[in-house]
């Protein structure tokens, strides 16, 4: 059953006209129309100022080059997005002009006395890989030098393995990195 | 069309470059002609819709389809199309008197003579405050309901309502003195 509306349902011809009104709402207008030829005109009124908005020539939008723009500032948000691996190859640098100064201060020792510094054991060694290694690689080098992984990935991307014979000679030691430093998937090795 | 839109909005979500084409395609023109209606000018209304189509890149998974999806997209274009006008400066926002005008008010024959000018209508469309050009845009170019321009207004569906009672009163007043002037 619907309302007759009594006052002039002025807030609710504009949705009227362009056809949103629900079906009792509508119902109500439509009654009221009946008697009302104010709203009547109302109604002409509002119809017209719609049939102008509607016809009024809108600029025409960027259309591809629009598009083209937001796709290239979508491919600056992904890049932006993705973490920067540019500081690895440099921290792998900085890593090896350590060791070399490492090893130059180390070749003025005895080569018979064995250096084991305080807190490090022999057998770890602190090593990184190239991004482009698998795990396939990884695994049968690992197993070719007798080594497991202690810990890592570190944030730098760093591994410490642990050579699993314990009774190496150091020379025996030293074949070991020399052999890990040869490794095409190898970045870095650290004792 | 909803279906698509959501379907489009869930592959996006998903980073599909090739839906988020799809998407700014189909939606260009809705959204590049509401900045134009409130911002008058091409170069910032293409640098709104830019920044919305983006918007909708970063943030597609947000939609949760509690509202259409150019009811949400329009709510994001609104927030933008403020920012500029808050850049400019200006800021003709004018919160509108909330109460409904008295008998004094122009009467609607006197408007319609005026109502049959394009060209007069368009001036009293750009006469208009940016509030009053937002809600008769969606209201009359877009054909939105009252309750779908409250979300993209983020104003409750009442304000809507007397909004655009509002704006329809100033273009009676405008139509009705240039079509006075005319004849």
């Amino acid at each position: 059953m619907t309302t007759k509306l009594t006052q002039h349902p002025d807030t609710l011809l504009p949705f009227y006209v362009n056809g949103t009104l629900s079906a009792a709402q509508k119902a109500e207008v439509l009654q009221h129309l009946e008697t009302c030829e104010r709203c009547w005109a109302e109604i002409k009124y509002l119809e017209k100022i719609r049939q102008h908005i509607k016809e009024l020539t809108p600029a025409q939008p960027p259309g591809e080059l629009g598009l083209r723009r937001l796709l290239r500032d979508v491919k600056r948000e992904k890049t932006r997005k993705t973490p920067a691996t540019w500081w690895k190859p440099a921290m792998a640098a900085a890593m090896l002009v350590i060791v070399l100064q490492a090893g130059l201060l180390l070749q003025h020792q005895d080569s018979s006395e064995t250096y084991a510094p305080l807190g490090v054991t022999q057998s770890g060694i602190q090593i990184s890989f190239k991004p482009t290694a698998t795990e396939a690689q990884i695994r049968l080098l690992l197993n070719r030098v007798n080594a497991r992984i202690t810990d890592g990935p570190g944030a730098l991307g760093v591994y410490r393995i642990e050579l699993q014979n314990k009774t190496l000679t150091p020379e025996q030691y030293r074949t070991v990195l020399a052999q890990l430093r040869q490794q095409e998937i190898v970045l870095e090795v650290v004792p | 069309m909803e279906d698509i839109g959501t379907q489009l909005l869930s592959r996006i979500a998903e980073g599909s470059e090739a839906a988020l084409s799809e998407f700014y395609r189909a939606n260009e023109r809705t959204v590049y002609a509401f900045a134009m209606s409130r911002l008058r000018n091409e170069f910032e209304a293409s640098e709104c819709l830019n920044e919305v189509m983006l918007e909708v890149w970063k943030h597609a998974g947000r939609y949760e389809g509690r509202s259409k999806v150019s009811t949400w997209l329009l709510g994001i274009a609104n927030h933008k199309v403020l920012d500029k006008l808050r850049q400019r400066g200006r800021h003709d926002m004018v919160e509108v008197d909330e109460q409904l005008p008295d008998e004094n008010s122009t009467s609607v024959f006197d408007a319609l003579a005026g109502a049959d000018d394009a060209e007069i209508v368009r001036r009293c469309l750009e006469g208009l405050s940016d509030t009053h050009r937002q809600v008769i845009h969606l209201a009359f170019f877009e054909d939105m309901a009252y309750e779908d321009i409250a979300h993209v207004a983020g104003c409750p569906a009442g304000t809507v309502k007397t909004r655009v009672f509002h704006a329809k009163q100033r273009m009676k007043d405008c139509l009705a003195a240039n079509g006075a002037s005319q004849h």
